[in-house]
């Protein structure tokens, strides 16, 4: 009895959503942090190919330049493009994977306050309200731990 | 009700006018990528060239910082023989004024390219000074002012690109092809209207999220 008091003493003071608010911010949540995770593929998977569009792009230039559509000097000019904007596709996955990483910290909050507020919803069993609670639990401890540890880095492949 | 239709469609014709920034800039960048300053063919000029400085083709041009010429040179002509060089301004007109030997004149430095399949472009450009053709030939030249190795440097000002000849035969007439482009502003208008294009979309992108974050929060509320 006395347990049951202090866990609604815990569940009390966080904020709280009906069900079908609850619901929009999980499934809110997911879409904005399926959509950052898929920026963040897309942002890694142009870095990691960098060098492969870097020697296309090189054999372009050597052909372009065999068949005479420009010279020594233009080749040389488009060769130093070539290797900007290689540098920029590596780069670019510094910045974009910093905005992805932020945004889908804020997703996991919201998918977070989503299953606390199903978790303190009177009228949802006691099991199911604790297995949100675990749920909400490891989501905390996901956010914190990749937002404050840099080595921490959860990977799907 | 009015006011947001009419949002909505200056939104959509600003974002069609960056999608068509963004496929006009390679195209644009391609087509004036280079400047045509001349192009003709065959130009007749007399034998009296060869010696008479008066009597040469003389094609003026300006170069600005970092800009290049691309001077396209040729001959398919029986018995003639055609030299072409790029001298300053200054040079030509002091020798203009005497109808001095072109032959005796120094030209500028540039690089002529031969386009090897399979060789590496550093080995197949060469400096030189002038290029003559003697009845069959194409020179590939490109000129910035000077030379540096086989690089040209940039040296802006005003030169005159001089052709001159002999013909062996019984005529004194001497023909040949020439093209002289220049750099044009196709890529700094292809990186102005990628970035134009680009901020246009991310602008709409914004747009579209802030106008997404509203409906929702109003949905939750």
């Amino acid at each position: 009895m006395s347990e049951k008091r202090k866990g609604g003493f815990l569940v009390d003071s966080i904020p709280l959503l009906d069900k079908r608010k609850a619901m929009k911010f999980i499934v809110y949540g997911l879409i904005a942090a399926i959509l950052f995770g898929l920026i963040m593929m897309i942002s890694r998977s142009i870095a990691q190919n960098a060098g492969s569009w870097e020697n296309i792009a090189n054999q372009e230039n050597d052909m372009n330049y065999w068949n005479g559509l420009y010279g020594y000097n233009d080749y040389i000019q488009n060769q130093e493009n070539i290797d900007r904007i290689r540098y920029w596709m590596e780069y670019q996955d510094t910045i974009f994977m910093n905005i992805a990483r932020v945004g889908i910290n804020i997703a996991l909050v919201f998918i977070l306050i989503g299953f606390l507020s199903f978790a303190v919803t009177e009228n949802i069993d006691e099991r199911t309200r604790r297995i949100y609670l675990i749920i909400s639990g490891m989501i905390l401890l996901l956010i914190m731990f990749t937002t404050f540890f840099g080595s921490v880095v959860v990977s799907v492949s | 009700m009015k006011c947001e239709k009419k949002m909505e469609k200056r939104v959509k014709i600003i974002v069609i006018l960056g999608l068509i920034l963004l496929v006009a800039a390679p195209i644009l960048g391609f087509f004036l990528d280079k400047l045509l300053l001349f192009s003709a063919g065959p130009i007749p000029i007399d034998e009296n060239s060869n010696t008479d400085i008066q009597d040469a083709f003389a094609f003026p041009v300006s170069i600005e910082k970092n800009q290049k010429l691309v001077i396209e040179f040729s001959v398919y002509y029986a018995n003639i023989s055609a030299t072409v060089k790029i001298v300053g301004k200054g040079a030509y007109d002091a020798a203009y004024a005497t109808n001095a030997n072109p032959n005796g004149l120094t030209g500028e430095s540039f690089v002529y390219c031969e386009f090897t399949w399979g060789q590496s472009p550093s080995t197949s450009t060469v400096a030189s000074s002038s290029r003559s053709i003697t009845e069959d030939g194409y020179w590939y030249i490109e000129f910035a002012g000077t030379t540096s190795g086989d690089y040209v440097v940039s040296r802006p000002g005003d030169y005159v690109v001089i052709v001159y000849g002999t013909n062996s035969g019984s005529s004194t007439q001497v023909l040949f092809n020439i093209t002289i482009k220049a750099d044009g502003p196709g890529e700094f208008l292809q990186n102005l209207f990628l970035a134009i294009g680009i901020v246009i979309l991310a602008c709409y992108v914004l747009y579209f999220s802030y106008s997404y974050l509203n409906k929702l929060r109003r949905g939750i509320d």
